[in-house]
């Protein structure tokens, strides 16, 4: 399924400092809610629970380290997806093991399955060769915006 | 009156070995197979190498990957296409083998659109 349409340029995001999980959660939670009805907290409170779980990070391809946090988030009236670009990294693993590459989806939990499909078209977008150096490389939110949607353009 | 033949396909897919099956998976998923039956199953050279003594000397000659997981699933021809295009993009280790079938007609699927 093309995720496309459920990008916005309000959730690409280039950060030019090291964070940690908690901050960037808390940074999702802000522009998901500056562009939704839900809180930032909620967002924020989601992903945090999902992650307490089971850890979203995904084994490095070319030394880059990726994530896939994702949240279920009741009252959102359309999926959204957000990527992020951190060159510093983000303290994200368990161990604290950074990220350079995080690629969230927030979900309505109505529709599980949409919920499903989209988590495995981003599996499957940062598998394709050389699509997560394409994407880490991004100088800026625009540039990264639009490398997305070329790269989820390339599967078909 | 015959009943009109049906405009879905069984699809049937052999993964490799155990680590090729996530991504198929994966993929699967994404091109909206949701529903499937997914059957652990054992490769007739696996069996030939562990389980038949008689041919226990020719188990170095035998392919290690010898099928793992069988997945089926009744999907559209549509779907199919999408699928195609998929197993292109996979590493040509982690390809599965497999069959498409036509279907004449379905029983407890909701109705084809």
């Amino acid at each position: 399924m093309l995720i496309s349409s459920y990008l916005r340029p309000e959730l690409a995001i280039v950060l030019t400092e090291s964070i940690d999980r908690k901050a960037l959660f808390a940074t999702l939670g802000e522009r998901v809610a500056s562009i939704s009805d839900v809180a930032a907290e909620a967002v924020s409170e989601g992903l945090a629970e999902r992650e307490s779980q089971c850890s979203t990070v995904l084994e490095q391809i070319a030394d880059i380290g990726i994530a896939l946090p994702h949240a279920v988030l009741p009252g959102i009236p359309e999926p959204l997806v957000a990527a992020v670009v951190a060159p510093s990294g983000i303290a994200f693993g368990p161990d604290g093991s950074a990220v350079h590459l995080v690629l969230a989806i927030f979900g309505n939990p109505d529709s599980p399955w949409q919920h499903v499909r989209m988590l495995a078209r981003l599996a499957r977008i940062v598998a394709g060769k050389g699509a997560v150096g394409r994407l880490a490389g991004a100088g800026d939110a625009a540039e990264l915006f639009e490398r997305l949607k070329a790269e989820d353009a390339s599967h078909g | 009156m015959a009943e009109a033949p049906s405009s879905r396909c069984l699809l049937i897919l052999i993964a490799r070995n155990e680590e090729s099956f996530d991504p198929l998976a994966t993929g699967l998923l994404d091109v909206g197979i949701t529903g499937a039956t997914v059957v652990d199953s054992k490769g007739l050279g696996a069996i030939i190498r562990e389980e038949m003594p008689m041919f226990a000397g020719l188990a170095a000659l035998l392919p290690r990957e010898t099928g793992s997981r069988i997945l089926i699933s009744v999907t559209t021809r549509d779907r199919i296409e999408a699928v195609r295009a998929f197993i292109e993009e996979m590493k040509p280790g982690q390809r599965p083998i497999g069959a498409v079938l036509p279907v004449e007609s379905t029983l407890g699927l909701p109705d084809e659109s």
